[in-house]
């Protein structure tokens, strides 16, 4: 499926699509315990949770509302 | 401005996981959060390039993590937090098992390779799909895959995970084991 239009990878220059190394890139690594990647799942999404719950700046909401007239200094600046 | 609503909300309610995923590449508040606005902005001025029916957070994404990526090049000597700033402002407390608060494993990011740490934000923090993460990364599947298990063995240790002791038989099996020994 695509998941996005293919334009927005063309807005800028992405350095993923850099050339890797000979060897780079394949899937051989060892895998870390089931209980490990799990555990790890647990963390890294607690601590997005935390990050997502921040309050979240005026000026980017005000942006969706007005565009560029209000873009300037952020909040609290 | 003559955005569609629906199109509108769908940014707004990308928002916050935008600007979590900024925090985490940059380690730094107000640099995720001019990510986070120059993506918008990028957003707004191409939004007739975006085709509805697709995932307009994984377009936001790509466009924040290729804005990230030429800011990077600009200011290539920065320091991430230099003055310990994030840290502070985001140490709220523990998050899990008594032992881990945001700062800690804010560090603990910042130390594996960029490439690596964006991709197990997207798959295993933001709950993008291998396929989609490598869309956004520009990159094959096998690539992400990889990263993916390099930064999760980094981040385990970096956490001091007990990986040798999972990776242990554990002690019935070895009891086991040893009586089988005996008897023989």
């Amino acid at each position: 499926m695509n998941i996005c239009s293919a334009d927005a990878a063309s807005l800028d220059t992405p350095l993923g699509g850099e050339p890797r190394p000979p060897g780079a890139g394949d899937t051989g690594d060892p895998a870390l315990p089931r209980d490990v990647v799990d555990q790890l799942g647990v963390l890294l999404r607690a601590f997005y949770r935390n990050l997502q719950q921040e309050p979240l700046p005026e000026h980017l909401i005000r942006i969706l509302e007005h565009g560029k007239q209000n873009r300037g200094p952020r909040d609290g600046h | 401005m003559g955005i569609d609503s629906v199109l509108r909300d769908q940014m707004l309610a990308a928002i916050p996981s935008l600007r979590a995923f900024a925090i985490s590449l940059t380690g730094s508040l107000d640099r995720a959060d001019d990510l986070v606005q120059e993506a918008l902005l990028k957003g707004l001025d191409n939004i007739q390039r975006f085709q509805p029916g697709t995932n307009m957070q994984a377009w936001l994404f790509t466009i924040l993590r290729n804005q990230f990526y030429t800011g990077l090049r600009r200011r290539r000597r920065e320091v991430e937090d230099p003055d310990g700033v994030i840290s502070g402002k985001l140490a709220v407390g523990p998050a899990q098992q008594g032992r881990l608060d945001c700062a800690d494993m804010l560090e603990a990011l910042a130390k594996l390779p960029l490439d690596q740490r964006e991709a197990l934000l997207l798959v295993a923090a933001e709950g993008f799909s291998y396929e989609e993460a490598a869309q956004i990364c520009a990159t094959n599947l096998g690539t992400i895959k990889s990263r993916i298990n390099r930064a999760r063995t980094r981040l385990a240790e970096l956490l001091q995970m007990d990986v040798e002791a999972d990776l242990r038989p554990d002690r019935l099996l070895e009891a086991a084991l040893s009586a089988e020994h005996v008897a023989r």
